[in-house]
């Protein structure tokens, strides 16, 4: 049981570092102006990127604390990964809200400053990629299974 | 605050930092104050009115504090206020999840012999860290009625009330604990004492062992001297040179005995908030959670509240076509350019106001800005500053007035004068607004990002200021930071509403006053001139308004800023600024709107069309608005804390170096730009 749980763990978290690592890649390159059209939306600037970066690093942070596979360490890979979750639902939930503020003002307010603004060009990946932060939250939800492989962790071979 | 202050007989509400004294003083009482996950929210005497049995009390908060001695401004008023005012009652708020702590100054409580309520809060948290205090067995050992309470969810605040009730009623003096280490000692003590002293408690035996001062202040100069020497010589003899541990070692010997026989610890797991801790507090990765942290809710202020911006745009174009039907030239001119815009274009700026203040209240709810201290703290340290004095700082981003008055509960006197000297440099909620509309007109690609980094100037000044401060008046190094960290909760939306409400509230407060009277003075000396009255027109014509008074205002201040280049009606702006930072945006308002429509993006054109800014020119206004003399307010606050010296060199450190600082980015950013 605990070890298919670490497994979960491990391949959901990898999932959710590689899927921030390439959104901070593009976010960089869009700064640059390089892809000239990938079919979505990208962030632009450097501090978006640069959060993206962060979150990849926090959720690498955990897997190297799950790789060691004590019960310290296993608090951290919790530790790592639920603040990895944390910031990437903040900065979801921050664009979401622009958006929701960006079609408010262009269309309830008819706000001139909005008369170029674009819904679909707001919707970059630091709002979607938070889908994966959650996969990667998914598995931490159950309290029961947490404390059951923090408590076996160190017998875990 | 002394008995004689307050009309109705007191109820002192008393409790370690952090413990959650204010919210069960807003229970108790039904009023708002200030309330944050972090230690050292209460730095001054909090007063609110309840009723208990038909009749009236004040209940006063105070300062959270581990202990009553002198070494502390938060102990002394403590102290003071127990042993001066003399209340009828005390509720010790106690931290269940660190009781041990918490029972220290409980055990004061009981030497001084206080008619008491101990309110156990936080039994929800403690419980889910393994912690089970039984409540009914800390009341039969400590002899004080012990109520179990959840503060912020109102739990057992009824039964705290019956509690009090029946205190005020019986009024039962605590029981002093027994100290059989130094029992022998104080009764000798306590006879010495005895004899020039009206009313000796054990607290006064115990603190006069310890060669405290206190116990000896109230006896006449002849006695004071004669008792504290003879108890010097009977304590050297019986106690040696320990003394001061042995009182301590026989409290926590007390608080031992209680906590093992009303106190069960399980190996409970972390809580899985507190796991964030590894990350939140990591050693290399912290200072980076905290600025994404921090770009996170500029980016919510700046983004989320554009409608609102929109909206009360709208309200003040409305307010100006009501006015149409006015056909006094000059009562028309008054109401649109002098109120409408004075007053109507600074609240523009009261979403993002009330955004980042809610923002900030979301952080400061879940405990997490107390991580932000710990994390800051070595850097603080290389500086010259304390972790302590991040407290002060932190709260000095809202307003610098309660941010200097905060510095109460730094031990130390050097570093307390340090952190009032650096925290004028700390960027207030008044300025937020300059750099909002400077932002917009100029790096509008940017606005989040630009004001990340005017807040981190902000840091960085404040810390390069302590460190040249620290070498030039105080040396020595900064003391060591002991903090406890507060637990990880989810914010609540009560919590961050109320910050924003009150922020938001004393900005609109100060709209109506000073800068209301202000934006008169501004547009009177803009449409009248040595001439007489020059019409409204002055306001949107250049050439008309260089006849009026404010032009010749701005054109005497202008040389004094021209390594800058700024426009005089910028200078205007700056100079008035010193009463209030709102001013300054409040002065752009009615001498940039030039006829145009109050809005952000009207103005911010015409900073670049009419007073011919650049990029450059206003990002060197933005950093002198961030760094020079701080407000009236500030200044009085500081003479009263810190003394006129102190306050004198406040005014001239900060505007020296918004003149140097500013001067050199137009020089030597003027060779690139």
């Amino acid at each position: 049981m605990v070890v298919n749980q670490f497994k979960i763990w491990q391949i959901s978290t990898v999932v959710a570092c590689v899927a921030y690592a390439i959104g901070c890649v593009l976010s960089i390159l869009n700064t640059f102006g390089i892809p000239d059209d990938i079919g979505f939306a990208l962030d632009n600037g450097v501090a978006p990127s640069a959060v993206m970066c962060l979150i990849a690093i926090l959720f690498a942070m955990g897997l190297r604390e799950l790789h060691l596979r004590q019960r310290k360490d296993m608090e951290r890979f919790v530790g790592f990964t639920l603040t990895g979750v944390v910031l990437a639902a903040a900065v979801s939930a921050v664009g979401i809200l622009k958006l929701l503020a960006g079609l408010l003002s262009k269309y309830a307010l008819d706000s001139e400053d909005f008369e170029d603004w674009n819904a679909v060009d707001e919707f970059t990946p630091a709002i979607w990629l938070v889908i994966f932060a959650l996969i990667a939250f998914h598995p931490l939800r159950n309290r029961a299974k947490v404390e059951q492989a923090l408590k076996y962790g160190e017998a875990e071979p | 605050m002394t008995a004689a202050e307050t009309k109705n007989p007191s109820i002192a509400l008393v409790g370690t930092p952090n413990v959650g004294k204010t919210v069960v003083f807003n229970k108790l009482t039904g009023l708002h104050q200030k309330v944050a996950n972090w230690p050292g929210t209460t730095v001054s005497v909090k007063q609110g009115t309840v009723r208990f049995n038909g009749k009236q009390y004040s209940l006063v908060d105070l300062p959270g504090t581990h202990a009553l001695s002198d070494s502390s401004a938060d102990q002394i008023v403590t102290r003071d206020f127990l042993l001066a005012a003399n209340p009828v009652l005390v509720i010790n708020v106690i931290d269940a999840a660190h009781i041990e702590q918490n029972l220290y100054l409980t055990t004061l409580l009981m030497e001084m012999g206080l008619n008491a309520v101990i309110a156990l809060n936080m039994q929800d948290l403690a419980k889910s860290s393994g912690i089970q205090v039984d409540a009914a067995a800390l009341q039969r050992k400590l002899g004080i009625p012990v109520i179990e309470t959840v503060a912020p969810k109102g739990k057992g605040i009824a039964e705290l009330k019956a509690a009090i009730e029946d205190a005020l009623t019986t009024e039962i003096k605590t029981c002093c604990p027994e100290f059989p280490s130094i029992q022998e000692t104080a009764k000798k003590v306590a006879a010495i004492l005895s004899f020039a002293h009206t009313t000796v408690t054990d607290w006064h035996v115990h603190e006069a062992i310890q060669d405290a001062k206190y116990p000896f202040d109230l006896m006449e100069p002849w006695d004071r001297e004669k008792a504290r020497e003879r108890i010097r010589e009977l304590v050297q003899t019986e106690l040696g040179d320990d003394s001061v541990m042995q009182v301590i070692t026989a409290r926590y010997e007390f608080v031992e005995q209680i906590v093992a026989e009303a106190v069960e610890t399980s190996e409970a797991l972390p809580r899985t908030a507190d796991l964030l801790d590894c990350a939140l507090t990591h050693r290399r990765l912290g200072i980076p959670v905290f600025l994404a942290f921090m770009w996170l809710t500029f980016d919510f202020t700046f983004e989320v509240s554009t409608p609102l911006v929109i909206i009360v745009e709208m309200f003040f174009e409305w307010v100006a076509v009501l006015f149409d039907g006015i056909d006094n030239e000059i009562l028309h001119s008054l109401l649109v350019d002098g109120i409408r815009a004075g007053i109507g274009f600074p609240m523009v700026f009261l979403p993002q106001i009330a955004f980042m203040f809610l923002a900030l209240g979301v952080l400061e709810d879940t405990g997490y800005i107390a991580r932000a201290v710990f994390v800051m703290d070595r850097w603080m340290r290389m500086v010259g500053l304390t972790g302590k004095s991040l407290a002060p700082m932190l709260i000095g981003f809202g307003c610098n007035v309660p941010g200097i008055m905060a510095t109460r509960s730094i031990e130390d006197e050097n570093d307390r004068i340090l952190t009032i000297l650096v925290n004028p440099f700390i960027t207030c909620g008044a300025r937020l607004p300059v750099y909002v509309l400077i932002v917009a007109a100029f790096f509008p690609d940017y606005e989040a990002e630009m004001l990340t980094l005017m807040y981190a100037l902000s840091i960085f000044f404040a810390a390069m200021m302590a460190l040249v401060l620290r070498k030039v008046f105080f040396g020595g190094s900064s003391g060591y930071l002991l903090l406890e960290l507060p637990l990880m909760l989810p914010p609540t939306l009560r919590g961050p509403a109320m910050l924003s409400y009150r922020r938001s509230k004393s900005f609109v407060k100060t709209m109506a006053t000073w800068i209301a009277l202000g934006s008169i003075m501004i547009w009177a000396l803009s449409v009248f001139g040595s001439s007489g009255f020059l019409g409204a027109e002055a306001l949107e014509d250049p050439e008309l308004l260089e006849k009026a008074f404010i032009s010749d205002l701005g054109h005497f201040f202008a040389p004094l800023f021209s390594p800058m280049n700024w426009d005089w009606r910028a200078v205007v702006a700056l100079i008035f600024g010193f009463v209030a930072k709102e001013i300054v945006v409040a002065i752009m308002g009615v001498l940039y709107a030039g006829g145009s429509e109050l809005s952000v993006s009207a103005i911010a054109g015409n900073l670049a069309t009419v007073g011919g800014f650049t990029p450059l020119s206003a990002f060197s206004f933005m950093v002198f608005v961030l760094l020079y003399a701080p407000c009236l307010g500030t200044i009085i606050v500081t003479k009263r804390e810190a003394g006129t010296k102190w306050m004198l060199v406040s005014i001239t450190i900060t505007t020296a170096t918004a003149w140097i600082v500013a001067a050199l980015i137009c020089l030597i950013g003027g060779i690139w730009w």
